[in-house]
């Protein structure tokens, strides 16, 4: 990451992102980092963006000093929670230390109402329980946002690769008792692809997720702050452009959704089959992470279009 | 002739007299605002009330009592965004505008904050300095942004007001203009704006002669002091921007990375806002 | 619609530079019985001409050096015997401001004048008192006038005439010019500098049509701002709208609408031709307006609508805004009203290298196949 990335985002950058959604009639924001509570302005950009009538969306990790829980404790708890929400991204416990896991304790008590667990998958051996129990401990929101690591393009990070998917999906699909036990919805992130599912296994998801299940890969679009947009996370680093360059989202949904048909065209999903697949085909299922696909070419010669490298 | 709203400090013996024309009335204190809720009942035709204060804006305690009051507040600073948090609802009730120094960067911030959430606010200069790229950035929020937002002035006065052929001068944000305001003190002595009062330079004695203004020597010399500005045949005289600006800032002397660079932006604002309101404009056939 | 340029007077407080009145007559006044004899014949011609206007332009030198009483009696004059065509008389007044008084300006409203045409340059010592030519001086009280006229809400307009010493900054001239005055916006015009150029302030073709272009994107980007800058608004309804109402000497029908009327009665053609004892119709006192307008002299100017398309003009696509130009430019230069005026360039290469590129538009306007006198 440049040093540019690494500043904050601006109150004068804030307002131009805030004006930008408006124009293009967009009322939802989710704002995200690194940890976005810890950008110096996060209470009073969070208010100001809820003054403006937005939903606003914090993705957090839920560790937080006393001093910064008290400050949104005392600015934010008294919002109606159809208006502010937290997606409390959890690692397994074990993998934490004792003063985050009590930290993490501390902001779910706080914003229990508000809150909706998220999980990022990048192994394939799963303990989820600790999930369930957080939801029941705290009555959370009954909502797990399951998200798949996917290979960052220009970095290195851990993700589980394509042929061990199917895998990962079985020991997932044995949490659905669990869910559907107490209640909860096991909802994904974009980047699962339908396939690694048997077709009882997407019965069984269906049903918990009352009959909506996603399997997308689309452009979510991120603004840095330095005004840069891009796709998405795991395409943060292809074809950034700036946001003034754009007129509305439309223009910037439509700008990546151009770049991820030419990949797509070229190289169709996660899977070789995913070519001739019809599901890809009625967009019932967007082959996995576009991000997985391109990585796959990474040992390539450069000769393919142009929209794969950045 | 009563076509000049007069400013002048809030003293009921002063108001008597002043009874059959418009006022502003000016303080530097908060607290007189109660003792003028009391006289609105009386004849005062209250055009506004201008309250410089020296606190913060987050600082100040907005009052319901206030609704009914024409106000224009001026404080040096925005202070802090969450201090003023809980004050929005009620300041968008008033009818108030909040006006924010020019001296400080975080206030060309502040005013983009307010007006984005529909409170009409501006900006005003002080002798301090400017921070003319932020400046011009603020003008260009006010004037080009699609998205609705409450009106910031000078810009908004300039560019709703704007006709490419006249002469414009946006001190009457401020109730400086001579042409429209004239400032009166408690011994009825008139001068020709706030300035000129604090210097000491008075044109007129008594309520009366503010009849007279038209014919006074003084006051015409000052309507027409954009002559001497081309007499002078200085920078000012031969600026592209000069019928917006009037050389209000003939002291820099850096003027082509200052103020020429802004006014300049600011007129071809000012002209691609004319052509919008006027390729807005229906033409209804006649009755 | 016939137009008189009227010089009761030479003489001038002003020293401009470029200007040749102040070598000719300095000590004529029209008199009274002259300036009876201009509404006599005025009446007469309009009387016998009912759908004629005369545009009477007050002229010099500097006119208010004629003093207000000299209009009070012109005004006597007019109701005396112009009562019947009076009001097809339209007066027009050009003056250097320096010397208008509240008296003066009370007469011009009788007059129903209601703006004054004039000249200023921001340049110093072009226009000035004295030998030295003390701008400053003459400035103030240019100031002075304007502000009167402002007061009396009369308004004006300037020539400013383009010379060596204005090239260096045609912008900084249009933005002062403009700021100056931001509702009647200059008319440029080339310097004319005939016999010897002392101070080396004449100009080509090309220079002028540079200085012009200089503006003219600033213009054209601003229209609103700086409505009716000449020649731009002109040259731009005529080639966008094809609307050739052009004034002068673009107009090509200059031969039989003017008349000069000089301080002892005598005629010649326009302003210009007066000021150089060329074209001259005879006095007044010999001839009436009607035998002035048709003097035989006036056909070659007519003629030249015929002539030059045959020849130097032929399958010029400028030639409906331009016409050949002014006569008297062509005659001064080449001692024959037949040919194009030597300015033909400078409105070429402007409107070629400027006009055009920036516009869009593109002049086609050759002359017709064949033309007959009108």
């Amino acid at each position: 990451m440049d040093d540019s990335a690494l500043t904050e985002l601006s109150w004068d950058n804030l307002i131009y992102i805030a004006d930008f959604l408006e124009i293009s009639k967009e009322h939802k924001i989710s704002l995200l980092g690194g940890e976005p509570t810890l950008h110096s302005h996060f209470v009073d950009f969070t208010t100001y963006l809820l003054e403006r009538n937005f939903h606003v969306n914090v993705f957090t990790s839920g560790i937080m000093s006393k001093e910064k829980l008290k400050d949104l404790t005392l600015y934010l708890s008294k919002i109606p929670p159809e208006r502010l929400s937290f997606t409390c991204n959890m690692n397994h416990p074990k993998l934490s230390t004792e003063k985050e896991i009590d930290q993490i304790h501390e902001f779910l008590k706080a914003f229990a109402s508000f809150t909706t667990l998220g999980y990022n998958i990048y192994q394939t051996d799963l303990d989820l329980e600790f999930l369930v129990q957080y939801i029941n401990k705290y009555k959370l929101r009954r909502h797990i946002r399951f998200g798949l690591a996917h290979p960052i393009q220009g970095g290195k990070n851990t993700y589980i690769p394509a042929s061990e998917l199917g895998i990962m999906a079985k020991k997932l699909v044995a949490y659905c008792g669990l869910f559907e036990q107490n209640n909860v919805a096991p909802g994904f992130d974009c980047g699962m692809p339908m396939c690694i599912f048997s077709e009882e296994e997407l019965g069984k998801l269906s049903k918990a997720n009352k009959g909506v299940l996603k399997f997308g890969c689309g452009p979510a679009i991120d603004t840095g702050p330095d005004m840069m947009v891009w796709s998405c996370f795991p395409l943060s680093g292809l074809h950034k452009k700036s946001l003034y360059e754009f007129n509305s989202m439309q223009e910037i949904h439509d700008y990546f959704k151009n770049i991820h048909n030419k990949v797509k065209a070229e190289i169709g999903g996660i899977f070789e089959k995913c070519v001739t697949c019809v599901y890809l085909t009625n967009e019932a299922c967007m082959g996995g992470c576009i991000a997985h696909s391109i990585n796959q070419l990474k040992d390539e010669q450069m000769n393919r279009i142009k929209a794969i490298y950045s | 002739m009563k076509d000049h709203i007069i400013v002048c400090p809030f003293d009921e013996q002063l108001l008597a007299k002043l009874s059959e024309r418009n006022v502003v009335i000016k303080s530097h204190d908060l607290n007189i605002l109660q003792s003028i809720q009391k006289h609105l009942n009386k004849s005062l035709r209250l055009h506004a009330i201008k309250i410089q204060t020296d606190v913060p804006l987050s600082a100040i305690s907005f009052q319901e009592d206030w609704l009914k009051l024409p106000l224009a507040i001026y404080s040096p600073e925005f202070g802090n965004y969450r201090d003023l948090l809980h004050q929005l609802n009620l300041i968008r009730r008033l009818n108030i505008r909040i006006f924010l120094s020019s001296e400080y960067d975080d206030n060309y911030t502040g005013l983009k904050i307010l007006s984005s959430l529909n409170i009409n606010c501006g900006l005003y200069f002080n002798n301090g300095s400017i921070n003319w790229e932020a400046m011009n950035d603020l003008m260009h929020y006010a004037v080009y942004s699609k998205t609705k937002h409450a009106h910031i002035e000078p810009f908004d006065w300039l560019v709703s007001n704007y006709e490419p052929t006249d002469y414009m001068d946006y001190h009457s944000v401020y109730f400086n203009n001579p042409a429209k305001y004239l400032h009166v003190n408690e011994k009825e002595q008139i001068a020709l704006n706030e300035q000129e009062m604090l210097n000491n330079r008075i044109i007129g004695d008594g309520i009366p002669s503010l009849d007279r203004i038209h014919v006074n020597e003084h006051y015409n010399d000052f309507i027409n002091a954009r002559y001497d500005i081309m007499l002078q045949m200085n920078e000012c005289a031969y600026c592209p921007a000069f019928r917006i600006c009037l050389a209000k800032f003939e002291h820099l002397t850096n003027k082509n990375d200052t103020c020429k660079v802004f006014f300049s932006d600011f007129i071809n604002a000012a002209d691609y806002s004319f052509k919008q309101r006027n390729s807005k404009r229906t033409k209804i056939w006649q009755l | 619609m016939a137009v008189v340029i009227f010089k009761a007077i030479e003489k001038c407080n002003s020293n401009c530079i470029y200007c040749d009145v102040i070598k000719k007559r300095q000590d004529e006044i029209m008199n009274y019985d002259l300036l009876k004899l201009i509404f006599i014949r005025m009446n007469e011609y309009l009387s016998a001409n009912l759908n004629e206007n005369i545009t009477f332009t007050w002229h010099g030198g500097e006119v208010c050096l004629l003093g207000s009483n000299y209009f009070k009696v012109a005004r006597q004059l007019q109701d005396e015997y112009c009562s019947e065509t009076k009001s097809r008389i339209k007066h027009l007044v050009q003056s250097n401001l320096t010397l208008i008084t509240q008296k003066m300006i009370n007469l011009f409203k009788e007059f129903g004048i209601a703006q004054i045409g004039s000249s200023f340059d921001p340049v110093p010592n072009i226009r000035g008192f004295g030998k030295n030519r003390n701008s400053q001086l003459y400035n103030q009280k240019f100031i002075e006038g304007v502000k009167l006229l402002n007061k009396n809400q009369m308004s004006w307009g300037v020539i400013y005439v383009v010379h060596r010493l204005s090239l260096t900054s045609p912008l900084e001239i249009f933005y002062y010019l403009t700021n100056l005055n931001t509702r009647s916006h200059p008319n440029f015009n080339q310097v004319k500098i005939y016999g010897e150029d002392t101070h080396n302030l004449s100009i080509t073709g090309e220079e002028f049509a540079d200085f012009l272009g200089a503006i003219f994107p600033v213009w054209y980007e601003n229209i609103d701002r700086y409505p009716n800058v000449q020649p731009f608004s002109d040259l731009l309804r005529s080639i966008k709208d094809r609307d050739f109402s052009l004034v002068c000497e673009s107009s090509g029908s200059c031969s039989n609408r003017w008349i000069y009327i000089g301080p002892e009665g005598e005629t010649s053609h326009c302003g210009r031709s007066g000021d150089y004892d060329v074209l001259l119709y005879g006095n007044l006192k010999d001839f009436t307006f009607h035998e002035i307008m048709n003097n035989p002299q006036r056909n070659q100017l007519a003629e030249r609508q015929t002539v030059l398309p045959e020849l130097e003009c032929a399958q010029c696509r400028f030639w409906g805004i331009c016409h050949g130009g002014c006569p008297l430019d062509a005659f001064m230069t080449d001692n024959d009203f037949l040919k194009k005026s030597p300015k033909c360039d400078s409105t070429k290469i402007f409107l070629e290298r400027y006009f055009e590129p920036i516009t869009g538009l593109y002049a086609d306007f050759p002359p017709p196949k064949s033309i007959s006198v009108v």
